[in-house]
């Protein structure tokens, strides 16, 4: 991050120039001929425009004036569409705009003060950063003669409820009520601050209100500032944990560290709130290498960094130690195409393996919101209807002996909020593609998922949503699950998956556990020997 | 005409993967009749800067979604994305989302 730019938020007080943008149609409904204004014009009718029928605002906000030259009844048009008269204004005196000016908004407060007499005389009240639907409510019930407008840009109206006359009010002073074109001095509410559509405007925070905003949340639309961000982020995942019970006092809690964005995130965001609430967890990071140079190792510095930074105990369990296989030694052996699998199981046995050795109750993993998608996504293409079952459950229960539960605080976390709430804490965390290829499926589903999103945000929630209240009818075939033969970790075949890709590098047939050889787990159990036959099938890799 | 910008350019999350693996980028963006506005920073980076695989950081006019990108510290999207303009010493960030957690 460089430190020596300008304060943007000084800086961006200058609005952009050229932004503003309206087209006027003669008819209604966008209909009949079309005239595009980005700047004022004092007369439209000198510009070829012979009634204005319908507008559209797609940048603004504008004033439309009754008379040439900006006079007579003013209309106020914000970002949006007009497709009949009534829809700009109610006051039905004139049906004619022949003047439009673009409004410059230069300012995030907004202050005024207005006065029973003219020269700001009188009873006077005055309005800060708020809408008034009515000044009655407010126990105002004088004239309005003359305003002063000390900061922002304010809409003023004839009646209660914004109806009415209209009467826009910028920086300076209305000596008297002619000042602000009004024939009589009756104003009975009052919209506060127009919100420019300027392409440089600062917009400000929709929870503080004072700050400037530094992020739109992609789950619920809203501005916020970097404070109101922290912690409407960090209480969401409080909100998830307790909703959904994750943890229990005096547990021994384990975070799948990997020195990525997620997991980084959700070192901290556990601390932070085990501290804040006093969930009475103790932390501690698990991490696996899977012998991986040049990518897990430099991760794994950033880990050994969160260690220090977080005061967490770290645990590092190896591949190498586990299996006797490194992933560089394996992919050797493998070759590129189906190492994603070999990784992929060993993790989940490292991680349970690691966390038996710490003694540790629970692990939770970084999976976000949009992993969790991704993967009922995936499961869906797959026909993998165990697995669409289960996976967005955001705990699972102990399995069997050796498995150890896991648990997913950020299930509801989108990665956009992830990746901000990381960037702008500055948070050391790792990001470099795994060397040995990204899985290819998977990211054919994360690309599609992506430009869903950028559609539709909603899309991840909802995905979400469709996975978890999916049922299965009876009568669906599911694997059933047991243990493996050789080592005991759940399996639903006679050995689990990664006790067959173990033999099958151990024997140099690789292929063994990529595909179906269910029929050859007794005989590998049994050690008998493979026919020829079956060796050949086994080997035969085609890279 | 609009007179010459200095910028700072940073890539991180991994897309700096695509422009060599340098992050930090001082650039200055020569002079042109329009002020430049981000739609035409994200084709003079593709001429300019843009090293490899031009898909994993662009798609159609835009970025490719899953790179967030911040101006000044701000969300892009709270900035007019495309259409902001681009001043003198501005700050543009493109983080990648794409890559693993």
């Amino acid at each position: 991050m460089a430190t020596d730019h300008q304060n943007p938020a000084s800086k961006q007080q200058q609005p952009g120039t050229s932004a503003f943008k309206l087209v006027i149609y003669e008819q209604e409904n966008f209909q009949g001929r079309c005239h595009e204004l980005t700047g004022p014009s004092n007369n439209l009718q000198e510009a070829g425009v012979e009634k204005v029928g319908s507008i559209l605002v797609l940048c603004g906000p504008w004033v439309g004036y009754e008379q040439a030259s900006c006079k007579g009844e003013q209309y106020v048009f914000e970002k949006g569409e007009y497709p009949r008269w009534d829809s700009w204004t109610n006051s039905r005196r004139s049906d004619t705009i022949v003047a439009f000016r673009p409004i410059k908004v230069d300012s995030q407060e907004h202050k005024i003060v207005l006065y029973e007499n003219p020269s700001f005389a009188g009873k006077k009240i005055e309005i800060i950063d708020d809408d008034v639907p009515s000044f009655h409510a407010h126990g105002y019930q004088e004239k309005v003669s003359s305003v002063r407008v000390q900061s922002g840009t304010w809409v003023g109206y004839q009646y209660p409820g914004y109806r009415g006359y209209q009467y826009l009010f910028e920086k300076g002073e209305y000596k008297d009520s002619s000042e602000f074109g009004a024939q009589i001095p009756q104003i009975q509410s009052f919209r506060a601050g127009l919100v420019g559509d300027f392409v440089n405007m600062p917009i400000l925070c929709s929870s503080c209100a004072e700050k400037r905003a530094m992020l739109k949340r992609p789950k619920t639309g809203h501005s916020l500032c970097k404070e109101c961000f922290f912690w409407a982020f960090e209480e969401e995942v409080h909100r998830t944990i307790l909703a959904a019970n994750l943890f229990q006092p005096g547990e021994i809690v384990g975070i799948a560290a990997s020195g990525g964005k997620d997991s980084t995130v959700l070192a901290h965001v556990m601390k932070l709130l085990n501290d804040r609430y006093n969930y009475g967890l103790e932390l501690m990071l698990l991490s696996v290498d899977e012998g991986i140079t040049g990518y897990r190792d430099d991760s794994l510095e950033t880990v050994k960094r969160n260690q220090q930074q977080y005061e967490l105990p770290l645990m590092i369990v190896s591949y190498e130690e586990l299996y006797g296989w490194t992933m560089d030694a394996i992919v050797k052996q493998v070759g590129l195409k189906n190492n994603c699998t070999f990784c992929g199981v060993f993790r989940r046995q490292a991680l349970d393996r690691g966390a038996i050795m710490l003694k540790v109750d629970k692990i939770c993993t970084g999976h976000n919101a949009d992993d969790v998608a991704e993967t009922v996504l995936m499961n869906v293409m797959r026909g993998d209807i165990a697995r669409l079952r289960r996976c967005t459950a955001i705990s699972t229960v102990s399995e069997g002996d050796g498995v150890v539960p896991r648990c997913k605080p950020l299930k509801y976390a989108y990665e956009k909020e992830i990746v901000l709430y990381a960037y702008f804490k500055k948070l050391d965390y790792f990001s470099t593609e795994c060397i040995y290829s990204p899985n290819a499926y998977r990211g054919h589903a994360r690309t599609f998922l992506k430009d869903l999103e950028s559609v539709r945000p909603s899309s991840i929630m909802d995905i979400i949503h469709s996975g978890e209240n999916l049922s299965v009818r009876d009568g669906v075939k599911m694997p059933v699950q047991g243990t493996c033969g050789r080592c005991g970790y759940i399996s639903s075949q006679a050995l689990c998956k990664a006790c067959v890709l173990l033999e099958g590098l151990n024997r140099g047939l690789p292929r063994l556990g990529i595909g179906k050889h269910h029929r050859l787990h007794e005989k590998l159990l049994s050690q008998q020997p493979l026919t020829e036959k079956e060796e050949r099938k086994l080997k035969s890799v085609d890279f | 005409m609009a007179a010459p910008i200095a910028i700072h350019l940073e890539f991180g999350g991994g897309a700096e993967l695509l422009f060599n693996g340098v992050k930090e980028h001082h650039v200055t963006l020569p002079s042109q009749s329009e002020p430049w506005d981000l739609k035409q920073l994200l084709v003079w980076i593709q001429r300019n800067l843009l090293k490899e695989r031009p898909e994993l950081f662009v798609q159609g006019e835009s970025v490719r979604p899953g790179i967030l990108v911040l101006i000044n510290d701000a969300d892009w999207e709270l900035m007019g994305e495309l259409d902001y303009q681009l001043q003198d010493q501005d700050n543009i960030v493109f983080i990648s989302t794409l890559h693993g957690g």
